[in-house]
């Protein structure tokens, strides 16, 4: 599976500008699309699953125009919105059935094993007769997936998908898209959470006022920030200062005062040693430092 | 394209959703519970009078329950269709739906079908339960086209339009609320207002839609029909189609949007189409009555032939006849004619048209044939013109008299409405009554210019019918010959007018005083058997004896051999006339009454034995069945046919109080009244033709003065009182012409007629009157009595010349007023015997004569209140009173006098008969009898000075009331009829909330016994009296208060009763008693403003007194609040009486 995106834009009615000539090729595997709340990831998946069209700029999906074959492409689509709250009166296994019917599994004997794999596997089977609307927030999300993932889809688009779920049932989820990503499959994974992305992604984009403003593998943007993340044992009074200063990541109190992680350039004027950074340091060492310069320069 | 699977998928998901929505479960719950206990009470005997309607018609068993369902189904589905749109928009879950792969067809499919299979499944589940109730009630057989029908035609078209209507408005305005207020409110519009607009075109719930399921004819207006349920079904699936190209979804199948904004257009395009059609049948019908009338009334004044014998053959073949119609006439003119007019339904063509034999031209103008004789018929000349024509027939262009509202009117029964039909040509059923003009008749139909016209005349007639032999073919006169499908009648009676009915019929016969009755019913129709089985041998005494009850009655015979009732379809409907006082329904010989009687009252043999029985068993009466059965049929027949009033007009008008009244008064529509008089005499006269209706209605009227005493009890205005008031602002001439309401108009023609005869009556004598009458009248019957020939025959016999009064009676526009005071009986010594002398005062202080008709009810009169029907009252004499004249008036009767009713005819008086009971009657030995009339003075005692009276209809009475009808009210103009009376009926239980007049008996008045009643509240209404006082000095002030009678009471002999008790005890401590609470009253003097309390339960009835205060010379006066701790107040007369200087 291929997605190539060309020159993309998307202006809303109200004039707001949600994605600026976007240019991406996405291939095989699990996709991270990363950026900050309104950089346009919504409206870029929303474009991609046909839920919405683009104001200018293409995209094709294995050679095939979305635009005009809107009716191939969903026939592969699997989608998990951002909100995925409220559903109609159905119990769990009769949402899935339906998404699984649309989907294209039509026999209904091969339905029943697919939906009961697909709630094994998202561990919904207990609660198969339980009502959609009555499942808890992390269920609801394992349903999502799963009515996602059914019928065996080729682009697999999920939005925010671990939002509010619990450390667990994140690794469970993570590990169930990476499972899924193995076959051939594009699995694109959007999030404002890092740690999504560094642990199944192969590749990503990073995403900044509608804008790409990185893409390539995390581990490129790993790099970019070694050298440039640092630990900092210091007084409160130190603390205070180094707050002003640089960008914290992330504060420990010890018993001296608090062990700090910062990412800068250089920290003149504190003592603190290099640490390896991992792709939220790259991250936010992007976005920071980046990012900037690359606006100055394009300015 | 569409993919059957994905619409499958969605439509199952769909009903699984609303199967599990609340909403739809309580509302269908609630529904269905409503119906099957209705249906329980309506359709089996567990209700205590369960309506024969019901029962009667089987096929209202389904069509009333779907009628309802329906009304509810459509609020219903706005809302879970609207919301299906709201859902999606609101669910993120339905993202997830969106992607896959179906086209937006699917999608709405889907939903469409989910819904509608929902809905299509509560509408089998209503049908089933109707079934099982139609099942259970084992007397009323199972139409089953019906089930399948009007699922079909009710709710499909509803179902397919709200749905597509609701997706569509849901789609262009994104938010539920304002759908659903929009939606409701054009249900509501639609409901209310636009239903009977355009012969219901508006109508998409055909919730006033006529679909009465007639076992003779089935809809009988299928094609309209479904041009009608065509409009919504094909403009809901345009919606449904618009949806689909509206759907805030990406749309995946270019075909398939291209194919739904075909269908789009090609669907809209339908629905336009059949709209434009729909209009057309009636804009068509309108059309061509406009030509007819005018045609009539350029030809109306054309020389026509008199036709004396017609021999008519008519073949009937599916939906038309075709017709010969060989007439033989003689040119009664004075000159001679050229121009032969004729008349035939507009729809029937005519294929020749031949004068003795030979073909002449004629032309065809919509219901016209204006034939030209080639040489002048000469006066005196007889000959025999032909006419031959065939077709279908139109009833759209019937009753050309009757008004557009009127005619547009529902005919409804309990919520269901029936078509209203004038004639049927069908395959197995024909039905055609003069009206339809089925045969030529001689000139033209009904002309404004001349409204009580009527065209009769009297023929010998011959027809032969060519049918079906197995269709039973019913006309007047004898059958006398019957083969090979033809058969012929005659009839050697001369008859205005004749009808034709084919159709299969059974019948029953019993000869009675030499008249064969004959009871035609549709086969199956027989429900009354089994209830009446036990009459047999007693029937033809029963009948012959109601049968001489009512000719002794009218003074009346009956001419002819035979008497046919004929059951019609339900459909069947007919109108009162501007021309005449019968309705289509009765023809000579024959009587239509509807569809197994569903619309008459006292119908319900089997209920009705029941009732009885039961009511029998438990008063252990020992009445046999037989006695049972007799007295049912007896009250079935002698209020259908002879004395009994309609049940049906209360359907027919809106219901209210005030209508009710008047409506009550009118006799039953099915009465065999034209078989003694209107098919066999006439009244002839081209200027004063409103005396043939005046010289009906007179005959007709029975206990007039009684049924207005009774009529007052129920509501405002009583029919005469009605008439009145409309002749208080224009005459009679102007009334006929002009006057709307039939009901109004008959009213008038009745209380001027009894006034007319009055006159004569007053002036040669009562009985002698009615001998001349009667006399005069069978001499001239079968011919018609020119107006002349009566008027020199009065002059001859009695020297009294009618002409000079007719002038005033048709033109004149003031009427008299009465009062009527100093009533007085007393039992008196006439040489041996005891005899009764009444004694009254009556005053006319008017500029015009009067006359006054003075009745009584004494401890001898016929009948009862416990009998059959009304207690006579015995007319004693008619007064004449001048313009500005009293009378003192004696009267002596035999037999001690229970009631006096005194009939003011013609005047302004409300009420317009006043009854006084005498519950004491003293002896009074020394006074000598008088019998006569006293002239008396009227002092003119100059009033003024010494008493003022401000009543309720005087110009000092002044009404004070905030504008608080809401503007909804006010925009739906609910309940207009009711503001458009002066006086209405009030139920005491529920006042209105604003000040309305009312006319009681108990009221002050002038010539109007009338107050204002508004329901208690703060003080933001009153009522005022204002006056000039034209010297200073003290006056004493006093209030009217009129007792209203006490509920479940009567009002005779009141005050004995109550003798015992104590000093507390008054008519506001008995339950139900009107006459409770205190007013506040303010009268305005030179001292201030005082307050009084008046407590109304202590005031006297009559004039209370206030206070003495002293007032100047100058404006006085005296205001009333709503504020009171009872139910109402009630404003009515304030007087100043001068005591000192």
């Amino acid at each position: 599976m291929k997605i190539s995106i060309q020159g993309l834009n998307k202006i809303y009615k109200n004039g707001n500008r949600a994605l600026r000539d976007i240019n991406l090729e996405i291939e095989n595997g699990m996709f991270g699309l990363l950026g900050p709340n309104g950089a346009g990831k919504s409206s870029l998946m929303r474009i991609l699953v046909t839920l919405m069209k683009p104001t200018t700029g293409s995209i094709r999906v294995n050679d095939l125009d979305l635009q005009k074959h809107r009716k191939d492409v969903r026939g592969f689509l699997g989608y998990l919105p951002q909100d995925f709250a409220f559903f109609s009166k159905l119990k769990t296994w009769e949402f899935l059935d339906y998404a699984a019917n649309l989907a294209g599994l039509r026999r209904r004997v091969e339905r029943k094993v697919a939906i009961e794999d697909m709630l094994e596997n998202v561990g919904l089977y207990e609660v198969r007769d339980r009502m959609a609307n009555k499942l808890s927030g992390g269920m609801k999300r394992r349903l999502g997936i799963a009515q996602a993932l059914i019928g065996d889809p080729k682009i697999v688009v999920v939005d925010e998908p671990t939002t509010g779920l619990d450390p667990d049932e994140r690794i469970r989820f993570r590990n169930l898209l990476s499972k899924m990503s193995q076959r051939d499959i594009i699995i694109i994974l959007s999030t404002h959470i890092v740690g999504d992305i560094s642990s199944t992604c192969s590749s990503m984009a990073l995403l900044n006022q509608g804008e790409v403003v990185y893409h390539g593998p995390p581990d490129q943007i790993i790099k970019e920030a070694e050298g440039n993340v640092w630990q900092i044992n210091a007084t409160n009074a130190e603390f205070e200062s180094i707050k002003e200063k640089f960008h914290v990541i992330s504060t420990i109190p010890d018993n001296d005062g608090w062990e700090v992680q910062v990412v800068a350039d250089k920290i003149d004027g504190f003592s603190g040693k290099p640490i390896t950074p991992n792709l939220e340091h790259g991250y936010v060492y992007f976005m920071e430092y980046k990012v900037d310069q690359l606006k100055s320069l394009t300015l | 394209m569409l993919s059957m699977l994905n619409i499958k998928t969605v439509a199952r998901y769909e009903i699984k959703t609303l199967l599990r929505s609340w909403f739809l479960r309580i509302f269908s719950l609630l529904t269905i519970a409503i119906l099957v206990f209705f249906d329980l009470m309506v359709i089996t005997d567990v209700g205590p009078n369960p309506p024969w309607m019901f029962r009667a018609i089987s096929a209202s068993i389904p069509y009333f329950n779907l009628l309802i369902f329906n009304l509810v189904q459509a609020v219903i589905i706005v809302f879970l269709a609207s919301d299906f749109l709201k859902r999606d928009k609101k669910l993120d879950t339905t993202d997830v739906i969106y992607i896959r792969s179906m086209s937006n067809a699917d999608y709405v499919f889907g939903k469409t079908f989910g819904i509608l299979t929902v809905f299509s499944l509560l509408n089998i589940a209503i049908l089933l339960i109707a079934l099982i109730f139609n099942f259970i009630q084992t007397d009323t057989p199972v139409v089953w086209e019906a089930y399948l029908l009007y699922p079909l035609i009710i709710s499909l078209p509803t179902l397919i339009f709200i749905t597509g209507l609701s997706f569509f408005i849901m789609v262009i305005l994104r938010n539920q609320a304002i759908t659903f207020i929009l939606l409701l409110g054009y249900i509501a519009s639609t409901l209310f207002f636009l239903t009977n607009k355009y012969n219901h075109i508006f109508d998409y719930m055909a919730f006033k839609l006529p679909l009465m399921y007639s076992d003779f004819v089935g809809f009988g207006n299928m094609k309209e029909l479904l041009i009608q349920r065509g409009i919504y079904f094909f403009s809901g699936l345009a919606f449904i189609f618009l949806t689909i190209l509206l759907l805030k979804r990406l749309p995946q199948s270019r075909i398939m949007t291209r194919v739904s904004l075909a269908l789009v257009i090609v669907f809209t395009t339908i629905s336009i189409y059949a709209a434009v059609n729909y209009l057309s049948i009636n804009f068509t019908a309108s059309a061509l009555k406009a030509q007819m009338i005018e045609l009539n009334n350029e030809l109306r004044n054309e020389a026509i032939l008199n036709i004396t014998d017609y021999d008519l053959e008519i073949e009937h073949e599916g939906d038309q006849i075709s017709g010969f119609a060989k007439m033989r006439f003689i040119n009664r003119n004075e000159h001679p004619v050229n121009r032969l007019i004729f008349s035939l339904n507009p729809s029937l063509i005519v294929d020749e048209c031949s004068l003795d034999g030979r073909p002449i031209s004629f032309e065809r103008k919509a219901h016209t044939i204006q034939a030209d004789a080639a040489t002048a018929i000469e006066a005196g000349q007889m000959g025999e013109i032909s006419i031959k024509y065939h077709g279908a027939i139109d009833d759209e262009s019937c009753y050309l008299d009757v008004d557009e509202e009127t005619l547009e009117s529902n005919n409804t029964l309990a919520l269901m409405n029936i078509d209203k039909r004038h004639g049927f040509i069908q395959e197995d059923y024909v039905l055609l009554t003069p009206e339809i003009l089925w045969y030529p008749i001689a000139g033209v139909t009904y002309s404004p210019e001349n409204p009580t016209f009527q065209n009769k005349q009297f023929s010998n007639y011959r027809l032969t019918v060519k049918t079906d032999p197995n269709l039973q073919v019913i006309t007047q006169g004898e059958m006398v010959e019957n083969k090979n499908g033809q058969v012929m009648f005659s009839e050697k009676v001369l008859l205005p007018q004749i009808s034709l009915t084919i159709g299969k019929y059974e019948k029953k016969s019993i000869v009675v005083d030499s008249v064969q009755i004959n009871l035609f019913y549709l086969s199956g129709h027989d429900f009354f058997t089994p209830y009446l089985n036990e009459l047999q041998d007693t029937l033809a005494s029963m009948l012959g004896e109601i049968k001489q009850d009512y000719e002794r009655d009218l003074n009346l015979d009956y001419y002819y051999k035979s008497f046919s009732v004929v059951e019609t379809p339900i459909q069947f409907y007919s109108y009162s006339r501007r021309f005449a006082s019968y309705q289509e329904v009765v023809q000579p010989q024959v009587v239509f009454i509807p569809e197994k009687c569903a619309s008459l009252m006292n119908a319900d043999f089997k209920g009705s034995f029941n009732r009885e029985k039961s009511r029998v068993e438990k008063s252990n009466q020992a009445i046999s069945d037989k006695e049972i059965q007799s007295r049912i049929l007896k009250r079935f027949i002698t209020g259908t046919f002879t004395t009994g009033f309609s049940g049906r007009r209360f359907n027919i008008n809106r219901g209210s109080q005030t209508e009710m009244a008047r409506t009550l008064s009118k006799p039953s529509i099915y009465k065999a009244f034209p078989n003694y008089y209107s098919f066999i005499y006439y009244v002839k006269s081209g200027e004063w033709s409103v005396l043939n209706q005046a010289f009906e209605s007179y005959l007709l009227s029975e206990n007039q003065s009684m049924m207005s005493l009774i009529q007052r009890r129920i509501g405002g205005l009583s029919g005469d009182e009605h008439a009145n008031q409309l002749l208080k602002e224009s005459s009679f001439e102007q009334i006929l012409k002009e006057e709307k309401d039939k009901v109004a108009m008959e009213e008038v023609i009745k209380i001027k007629g009894n006034y007319l005869f009055a006159l004569i009556q007053n002036k040669i004598g009562i009985e002698a009157f009615d001998n001349f009458l009667s006399e005069i009248l069978i001499a001239h019957k079968f011919k018609g009595l020119e107006i002349s020939v009566f008027n020199e025959s009065l002059k001859e016999r009695f020297g009294f010349d009618l002409e000079p009064y007719l002038e005033n009676w048709l033109k004149s526009t003031e009427i008299p007023g009465f009062r009527i005071s100093d009533i007085k009986a007393y039992e008196i010594r006439d040489g041996e015997n005891t005899r009764y002398q009444v004694l009254f005062t009556i005053t006319n202080e008017e500029d015009v004569d009067g006359l006054a008709t003075v009745s009584f009810r004494t401890m001898s009169s016929r009948g009862g209140f416990g009998g059959g029907g009304m207690p006579s009252l015995d007319l004693e004499k008619i007064l004449h009173i001048g313009a500005k004249q009293k009378k003192e008036v004696g009267i002596v009767l035999d037999a001690e006098p229970r009631l006096m009713a005194v009939n003011t005819l013609v005047s302004q008086n409300v009420p317009s008969a006043l009854s006084h009971f005498f519950s004491k009657i003293d002896v009074n030995e020394k006074m000598s009898p008088f019998d006569g009339e006293r002239d008396e003075m009227i002092i003119d005692k100059k009033m003024d000075d010494i008493e003022i009276v401000v009543d309720n209809e005087d110009k000092g009475f002044q009404l004070i009331q905030p504008d608080n009808e809401s503007l909804l009210k006010k925009w739906l103009k609910i309940d207009n009829t009711e503001e458009d009376q002066k006086y209405v009926g009030i139920r005491f239980t529920r006042p209105p909330s604003n000040w309305r007049a009312t006319a009681q008996p108990e009221f002050y008045g002038k010539y109007v016994l009338s107050a204002y009643i508004t329901k208690e509240g703060t003080g933001d209404k009153q009522a005022i009296w204002n006056t000039e006082i034209p010297g200073a000095g003290m006056y004493e002030i006093h209030y009217y208060v009129g007792k209203l009678p006490v509920r479940g009471r009567g009002r005779s002999g009141g005050g004995g009763n109550r003798g015992g008790s104590g000093p507390g005890a008054s008519r506001g401590d008995q339950p139900n008693d009107p006459n409770t609470g205190s007013y506040q009253l303010t009268v305005f003097h030179d001292d201030g403003v005082d307050e009084i309390t008046l407590d109304i339960a202590k005031a006297e009835e009559g004039w209370n007194l206030l206070g003495n205060f002293y007032l100047s010379q100058g404006p006085a006066k005296v205001s009333l609040s709503n504020e009171t701790d009872g139910k109402f107040v009630i404003a009515d007369a304030v007087k100043w009486v001068k005591v000192n200087d």
